[in-house]
């Protein structure tokens, strides 16, 4: 086998794209790794999920529904993270599901997955067995604490792997909040990092894997990945001692204030966007005190000038102050809604949201990728599947099994 | 050998997520030549807001620029008069990462069609608040901007509080995204031999962790806002109060099973009978007084305590870990997470490892952050093949502050 040599698929879309070729295979559920491989997916890499028999991942149980009416075929969450994938069904814990799986290894380039550790070992899916049966596989394992370690198996679900990473203790970061128990990240959202994270050094070794040969282990915790994103915070922590809590946080001007449909953030660091903000809202008397320029001086009189600056806001309409906010070179914002976003003319012109049209769920927009390359245009190709959608594909017409076969491997409940 | 070997970047961004992304691609072997200049410093040198860390002596001695720098040189060059070196630079580059305003970098010849026309396989990332395209791409902004603008504070807080403003946490994810889509770029190169132009924008990244809300909005027009910790099915899925000051745990339910291991461990099976608990539908519509109940089991414990207990009974609890407790934890600790380095202006300083432990690739052995302008020279000599009398040249010109 060639190390270097890659084929190009045939694409709906005539243009290559960056992972054109790359084969992944996803043993996972959940968002964090499912999040990962969409990445490689929307960068053109063929991407098989494998999910339980009868059960599928567990997000086709969650919502959002059309018209909130649960159904394993319409779940948003499931759409929007298994979207561009193919999708079979294959119970790993039998003993002709391992033989599948592992002839689905050697067939592939990456291996995504989220199990914990125990688990893989018991089933003898460990990284030098897989390793052996194909030497190229970069397998990304991402779990909430890693490989190693005494919480390797521990359990965490979203709330838990925010938690996990120290930023939930201080936050929310404002000063009334001091008494009030931490608080998450959205809803789901310390699970997407992560597997922007994996997706990352996936590529990384992806390139290694093409220059020398050789696969590799990569061993992902969301604790470590949600950590390592306090980096300012756990630097300075680490350097200066400094223990940020809820509500000691140094934000003071800069914040969120109350406008007249909603909340909008002013932030800045130099002078002339402070000065921006003093324009903004009608250069008032107090402003053209000179000390107030200083940042650091507004700051410590941080409880003197919030009012004055509320006062200049609270009438006004967070569109009106973000239009003129970047005329004049001030970063004052929106604190968007989720109709503001699927709304916005600004993300419409951009081509954020993309259309997939889901044989159950409809014609959907959705969030696409967090970037946007020029060489690799994104695209929705494939609707997310359905459970076990493409058995017959990979089974058949990848591996050579017969349509007897599917039949036997269904009633046996290992697809 | 190092994935990124035989790659150099420039780096002309200021701030966290551009630096970072090039430091990343520097870390796993890249050349990195950073530029930056005296008389307009890069902020990231300058930032102590909201970190309480005092007065910096210098501008050598941020420690948060000092762990978003490593692995790259340091070259000064003042843009007005220096963008025909910058752009000589660009032709012996690989990858250029900058965060101009968009339409800023056109009039030193740095734009996309500029540099590409010196250099087609130049990858270039370009990272703003609002990308490089639509009516609003003039926004001026910074980490919780992104935040705010992308729907994420809107999303975080209390039910009854406001949105919250979010930590530079939106900076580092940022140059992570950039970091993918600068590898798959790469990676594509490498067969086409073509480079491209990749546009992020910190707001739109930030909307991505929201995409399943904004499903909903699709399929129903709900305008789905903060629930504190909740979630839409699971209960219990809260922090609760342990033993000690301002001590939390943070514990989620998925099904009945869980709920029974979680009954178990509190000596109340009779919680598992009690018709307002014993269906994960009416653990939802009653949690507010199962919080309660909860709490007066947490509260004797600490977390620590509570985490062994409930995660041998197979039920997710996790402490709300503080930095203390994670600097010092068994696990973080046999993990290795963090790595001292020597500094000439501040001495040894920590710095976390990468997040991830790869079995192959390699990183390279961490090289402190320059100082302002320490590789000058050097940079000029050897990647442009400068001569003495060019460089004081240039030295005298004002092009190398």
């Amino acid at each position: 086998m060639s190390s270097n040599k890659v084929s190009m698929p045939n694409l709906k879309s005539n243009q290559a794209k960056a992972l054109s070729g790359v084969k992944v295979l996803e043993l996972a559920e959940w968002i964090a790794a499912p999040y990962c491989s969409r990445l490689l997916a929307d960068l053109g890499a063929e991407v098989i999920k494998i999910e339980k028999p009868g059960q599928g991942d567990e997000t086709r149980n969650r919502g959002p529904f059309p018209g909130g009416v649960p159904h394993p075929e319409k779940s948003g969450l499931f759409i929007y993270l298994n979207t561009n994938k193919l999708g079979v069904t294959l119970d790993v814990k039998t003993a002709t599901g391992q033989k599948i799986f592992l002839d689905l290894v050697r067939q592939a380039d990456i291996l995504v997955e989220d199990n914990p550790p125990r688990l893989m070992k018991r089933l003898g899916l460990t990284f030098n067995k897989l390793k052996s049966l194909n030497p190229r596989l970069i397998m990304t394992s991402i779990t909430p604490f890693g490989q190693t370690g005494p919480y390797k198996d521990y359990k965490a679900y979203p709330v838990n792997t925010f938690h996990s990473s120290g930023e939930g203790y201080f936050t929310p970061s404002r000063t009334e909040f001091a008494g009030r128990p931490p608080v998450n990240l959205g809803k789901n959202a310390a699970e997407y990092p992560v597997g922007i994270i994996a997706a990352g050094i996936t590529n990384i070794a992806l390139r290694h894997a093409r220059k020398t040969g050789a696969g590799e282990h990569i061993d992902v915790s969301k604790q470590e990945a949600l950590l390592f994103l306090n980096l300012a915070h756990f630097s300075t922590y680490l350097n200066k001692g400094v223990l940020p809590k809820r509500g000691d946080r140094g934000y003071n001007i800069t914040r969120i204030y109350p406008c007249k449909d909603g909340h909008v953030l002013f932030y800045y660091h130099q002078k002339r966007e402070w000065q921006a903000m003093l324009d903004i809202i009608g250069n008032p008397d107090w402003g053209k005190e000179e000390a107030l320029a200083n940042q650091t001086i507004a700051e410590e009189r941080a409880a003197e000038v919030i009012p004055l600056i509320s006062a200049g806001i609270k009438n006004r309409t967070k569109a009106e102050l973000f239009k003129e906010g970047r005329a004049k070179g001030c970063s004052l914002v929106p604190c968007s809604t989720v109709a503001d976003l699927m709304r916005s003319e600004h993300l419409k012109e951009r081509k954020f949201f993309a259309e997939t049209e889901h044989p159950d769920a409809g014609k959907l927009r959705l969030a696409s990728a967090p970037y946007s390359l020029s060489q690799s245009p994104f695209g929705f190709d494939r609707a997310a599947p359905r459970l076990g959608e493409h058995n017959r594909e990979i089974y058949v017409n990848r591996l050579g099994y017969s349509s007897r076969d599917l039949v036997t491997l269904r009633q046996a409940g290992v697809i | 050998m190092y994935a990124l070997d035989g790659i150099r970047v420039l780096d002309l961004s200021r701030g966290w997520a551009g630096p970072l992304c090039a430091s990343l691609l520097g870390s796993m072997g890249a050349e990195v030549i950073k530029v930056e200049s005296s008389t307009e410093m890069d902020f990231g040198r300058l930032i102590t807001q909201g970190t309480k860390m005092g007065k910096l002596a210098s501008v050598n001695q941020n420690p948060i620029f000092n762990v978003m720098n490593v692995n790259k040189s340091s070259i000064t060059i003042n843009l007005d008069k220096g963008s025909d070196l910058i752009r000589e630079l660009i032709t012996r580059c690989d990858i250029v990462v900058e965060n101009f305003v968009p339409g800023h970098a056109e009039a030193f010849g740095l734009s996309y069609e500029q540099v590409s026309r010196l250099n087609p396989k130049t990858i270039m990332v370009s990272f703003t608040c609002s990308g490089q395209s639509g009516p609003e791409a003039n926004t001026r902004g910074y980490a919780p901007t992104f935040a705010a603008l992308g729907g994420l504070s809107e999303m975080t807080g209390y039910p009854d509080g406001p949105p919250s403003q979010i930590t530079p946490w939106a900076d580092i994810i940022s140059a992570f995204a950039a970091f993918l889509a600068t590898a798959a770029a790469i990676n594509q190169r490498d067969i086409t031999g073509q480079g491209q132009h990749i546009d992020c924008a910190g707001r739109e990244i930030m909307s991505c962790f929201i995409g399943d809300s904004l499903v909903n909005y699709a399929m129903n027009g709900t305008v789905e806002s903060r629930c504190g910790n909740r979630d839409d099915v699971m209960a219990p899925c809260n922090c609760y109060p342990c033993k000690g000051d301002d001590e939390w745990v943070s514990l989620a339910v998925a099904d009945d099973a869980e709920w029974k291991a979680l009954c178990r461990v509190m000596k109340r099976p009779d919680w598992t009978k009690d018709a307002k608990f014993s269906g994960q539908l009416s653990r939802w519509q009653n949690q507010d007084e199962m919080d309660k109940l909860i709490a007066t089991w947490t509260v004797k414990y600490t977390p620590a305590e509570i985490m062994k207990m409930l995660q041998k009974a197979g039920v997710a609890a996790v402490p709300s870990f503080n930095f203390d407790d994670l600097a010092c934890d068994a696990h973080i600790l046999e993990r290795d997470a963090s790595e001292v380095i020597d500094h000439p202006e501040m001495g040894p300083y920590f710095r976390l490892n990468l997040p991830w432990k790869t079995s192959a690739t390699k990183t390279v052995p961490t090289r402190r952050a320059p100082l302002l302008g320490e590789h000058t020279g050097h940079i000029l000599k050897e990647v442009l093949g400068k001569s003495e009398a060019e460089i004081a040249e240039l030295t005298s010109q004002g092009v190398l502050k």
